[in-house]
């Protein structure tokens, strides 16, 4: 034999391709993310940052006696949960609308997927000005409702801040929801419905026994993605109430930001930070575990 | 009762509360457009639901105003780099994800589902202070890099999913039919990818065009600010004038609204088909 | 036109070998076909040999060289994949012209040998048009075209009738065949379906679990397999095999099965007497009577199969079953008893590593 047998060959070409994303990645989010994970153990702030004083673990000791820590994990947790349930529940709604044979579906899915459309910021200052206390549009239907009998400061009330926070997030991530909810749908054979049908079931007893069952999958992915998301949000929650009032609406990453920002204790926010960061990374892997037995089951 | 006339009627009731929720869906839109239009006589309790006198004033105000011009320029320069930026970078890694499975790919899909979860609070802290050092802090160059390094793994991964489309037999017949592997890449698939490539585009201008947490942390000075940035400065003032405010989010608005339904059918296409188990 | 040598080849994904030490070779001008059942191996050889695949271990040779380390564009080939790989953005004309265009081939002459690859093909009046205004067929030719214009040392076909329907199948390997009779260029033709195998190739390749089975004329496979995997994968439909042993008794030898299902065994067979064997026996090599002769075996008809032209019978003796072919038609009925003989000279007997026995001169 004139070749070896075997030869292990690197493949070189695609390192050298993947190189420029990689190394841009690296640098600018995996570098400052170590970079944050160390300085969560020194007491640095923005003006001192190059001459932080290495203090071990006492930024943690400290956050874990910080009610403010408590506060904000209590707020991500109520935001979470609620964005995620009002987010699915619409989402879930509108696609079993949608998923009949309508006339003019294409146009009513359009309509449904617009609020995705719009920058966060804008929708963020429309349901400001919808939620004014003097002029709001929302309060007025409200009153002609019947809900309430005197205009209310949606956002100036430390327990209505949060549920007009809630409503903006899930007007607009919504549509997302909607969509996947949507394909999971199509994913289920007509046939299921048929024999169902067949077998006698009318329409609820199908919601239950062929519907849900066939979104199983998609619906505990579509779950941990809307309640990771929520964890990670900043842009929605810093734009109407940059966590407040009296931090009723300050989520873990909104107290990071601020720690860091208003306060200008870098070493202290990292630590909160990290603590975020790991919240995220269990539930990621969870999410991911779940992900990936889905595409292999299927 | 005939099932055709009782399939009628669902139908119908269907269509009727479909709409209904539309109607409510769309209405945040419609205010918006109702109170740029209305103009200063928007502030009356209880509200006009169609305005009154609609008139193009806070739209002329706004646009003829020494601040939003600017903004939108800025917002312009920011979308437009980072789209370019994003799909030209991630071109070549996007193939190398689509076509090899060694070692260099398998770290590389890690790096990209570690990135989408990390939290942008944690990444700003020292960012901030890495880019005063490097001099990039308060300037828009700085945003531009910190969004395009954001958006780079997502766009590579969309644009690997396009590649994934192409059979590779084409590829590999150019290199039979006497290209190199690159040269059958450049010369055969990427043309074909081209609608992909757009998409990538267009989806970067929109997260450019959008974006505000990263603007807000990295730049100071008025004239470097965008607009998400800009327009979010004038809330809790008390002189904000709400009319404008809805005219400058009517045309922030728009160029978004206008990409994104170019590319809401791939949106649509693309998580019907892996979307879900992606 | 040159030969194409392939010695010792190999080829592992990781610790999984795919392909163990395969040699064979092409003679110049030969229409090659390697057969055998999807993950063979077939097709991952073939794309070794156009240069698609790394390579292991071993050697091929083109003509003189030895391309191992060769571009698949520098080694002079044309291919033709299963879903043609037509360029979907170039009309056909272009799809045509690039190998020449990327050889640098002049302008006129590209003109030219295009032109009369088209009119070979009989495309010429489609050179305009796009892949997606095509039908399959047409799309198919698009792809020989496209792989003849070049002139090259060898064709390499990988299943390329799989996608058309039954009958244009039948008709694009006339096409194909006929073609190599007048281009002669060496071709290398992978197909998991044997009659293409049988009718298309001068020699057949038949490969399993990585492994050269046997290579061979059509015929040659046909009669005398060397495995009881050749016997079963070529002729349609496929051999009967029978679990029994060879006795020697008084008055000849005779297979018989665990059943009891007894036949005459020739002579030549002496040397097996005692073995526990595989009978192997095709269904148009077993004779059927409606009544009782001698030596003639009663067995009844479980199944008729008729196709017109002739029938097919599924033959129940207890846990035995065979099936038989007649041509014509014949007017046994489910359920009766017909007598059977298989023909003495198309006996196959396979040992216990499904081997083929060779009989004694």
């Amino acid at each position: 034999m004139k070749t070896p047998a075997f030869i292990k060959r690197v493949e070189w070409l695609p390192i050298f391709l993947l190189a420029p994303v990689t190394l841009i990645v690296i640098a600018i989010i995996i570098w400052p993310i170590l970079q944050a994970l160390s300085l969560s153990f020194y007491n640095t702030r923005i003006l001192n940052y190059n001459e932080g004083r290495f203090i071990g673990l006492l930024n943690y000791v400290v956050l874990w006696q910080d009610e403010y820590f408590w506060n904000s994990l209590k707020v991500t947790a109520i935001y979470g949960l609620s964005t995620m349930l009002l987010t699915y529940g619409l989402g879930l709604t509108f696609a079993m609308l949608l998923y009949r044979p309508l006339p003019a579906r294409g146009f009513l899915r359009t309509i449904f997927i617009l609020p995705w459309a719009i920058p966060e910021v804008v929708a963020v200052m429309i349901f400001v000005w919808m939620l004014d206390p003097q002029f709001g549009v929302i309060n007025h239907f409200l009153m002609q409702l019947g809900f309430i009998d005197a205009p209310i400061a949606w956002l100036s009330r430390s327990n209505t801040a949060m549920p007009a926070l809630v409503l903006v997030t899930a007007w607009r991530a919504f549509p997302l929801a909607m969509l996947i909810l949507l394909a999971g749908l199509q994913t289920i054979p007509k046939e299921h419905y048929e024999a169902a049908m067949i077998d006698g079931a009318g329409p609820i007893a199908r919601f239950f026994h062929v519907t849900l069952p066939g979104l199983r999958a998609v619906n505990v992915i579509l779950i941990l993605l809307l309640i990771l998301n929520s964890f990670r949000a900043v842009t929605m929650i810093y734009a109407m109430t940059r966590g407040g009032p009296a931090r009723s609406t300050e989520t873990l990453s909104i107290l990071t930001y601020n720690t860091a920002f208003d306060y200008q204790r870098i070493g202290y926010a990292a630590a909160q930070g990290t603590v975020l960061l790991f919240i995220l990374l269990v539930l990621s892997i969870i999410y991911f575990s779940f992900a990936l037995r889905d595409r292999k089951s299927s | 009762m005939s099932t055709l006339f009782k399939n009628r009627l669902i139908n119908l009731v269907w269509i009727a509360v479909t709409l209904a929720f539309a109607a409510v869906v769309f209405f945040p839109y419609y205010w918006m457009f109702a109170s740029a239009l209305e103009g200063s006589s928007i502030y009356q309790f209880p509200p006009n639901l169609w305005p009154a006198e609609p008139n193009l004033d806070s739209f002329w105000t706004v646009i003829t105003g020494n601040q939003v011009p600017v903004w939108m320029k800025n917002s312009f320069f920011v979308a437009s780099t980072v789209s370019l930026f994003c799909a030209v970078i991630s071109i070549n890694g996007a193939y190398a994800l689509s076509r090899f499975k060694t070692g260099a790919t398998r770290f590389f899909t890690g790096i990209i589902l570690f990135t989408q979860m990390l939290p942008a609070a944690l990444i700003v802290v020292p960012l901030f202070v890495i880019f005063q050092q490097l001099g990039l802090y308060d300037s828009l160059t700085g945003v531009s890099i910190a969004l395009t390094s954001f958006i780079l793994p997502v766009s590579t991964w969309l644009l690997k999913g396009f590649f994934d489309q192409i059979p590779v037999e084409i590829e590999q017949q150019a290199m039979i039919d006497g290209c190199s592997r690159l040269g059958a890449f450049y010369r055969v698939t990427l043309p074909l990818a081209l609608p992909g490539l757009v998409v990538v585009i267009v989806l970067g201008f929109i997260a450019g065009w959008d974006e505000f947490f990263l603007a807000r942390t990295l730049t100071a000075s008025q004239d470097n600010w965008v607009l998400a940035v800009g327009l979010t400065s004038f809330q809790g003032e008390y002189t904000i004038e709400w009319n404008e405010m809805m005219a400058a989010a009517v045309i922030f608005t728009m160029p978004a609204l206008f990409f994104f339904m170019f590319v809401q059918r791939y949106l649509v296409a693309g998580l019907a088909a892996g979307g879900v188990k992606d | 036109m040159a030969q194409v040598k392939v010695s010792d080849l190999k080829k592992a994904y990781g610790a999984t070998e795919v392909l163990h030490n395969v040699s064979l070779v092409v003679e110049d001008g030969q229409f090659v076909a390697l057969v055998g059942p999807s993950g063979c191996g077939k097709s991952t050889m073939l794309r070794m040999i156009a240069g698609l695949e790394s390579i292991t271990g071993g050697e091929i040779e083109i003509g003189d060289d030895v391309v191992n380390d060769m571009q698949p564009k520098d080694r002079d080939i044309a291919m033709v994949f299963q879903n043609y790989a037509l360029y979907p953005n170039k009309t056909v004309k272009n799809n045509m012209a690039f190998p020449l265009r990327m050889n640098r081939v002049p302008r006129d002459q590209i003109e030219k040998k295009v032109a009369e690859v088209a009119e070979i093909l009989g495309l010429t009046e489609y050179l305009g048009r796009y892949p997606k205004q095509l039908s399959g067929g047409q799309r198919q030719r698009v792809a020989m075209g496209r792989a003849i214009v070049r002139d090259p040392k060898v064709f390499l076909f990988d299943e390329p009738l799989s996608n058309l329907d039954a009958k244009l199948r039948v008709k694009m390997r006339a096409e194909i065949k006929e073609l190599h009779q007048r281009l002669k260029t060496t071709t290398i033709f992978v197909t998991h379906d044997q009659v293409e195998a049988m009718t298309m190739a001068d020699k057949i390749v038949v490969m399993r679990d990585g492994n050269l089975e046997q290579f061979g004329d059509p015929l040659e496979l046909y009669d005398s397999p060397a495995n009881k995997f050749v016997a079963s994968f070529i002729g349609s439909p496929a051999m009967n095999f029978l679990e029994g042993k060879v006795e020697g008794k008084k008055g000849g030898l005779t297979f018989v099965t665990a059943a009891g299902l007894t036949f005459p065994v020739p002579d030549k067979y002496a040397a097996i007497a005692g073995q526990s064997v595989t009978l192997g026996i095709r269904p148009e090599h077993i004779e059927m009577e409606g009544e009782g002769s001698d030596g003639a075996v009663p067995i009844t008809v479980s199944v008729v199969e008729p196709t017109g032209s002739e029938a097919a019978f599924v033959l129940r003796s207890g846990p035995d079953e065979l099936v038989a072919v007649k041509r014509g038609r014949s007017n046994f009925a489910p359920g009766s008893t017909v007598w059977i003989r298989p023909e003495p000279d198309n006996m196959h007997f396979f040992g216990a590593d499904e081997q083929a026995i060779v009989p004694a001169a």
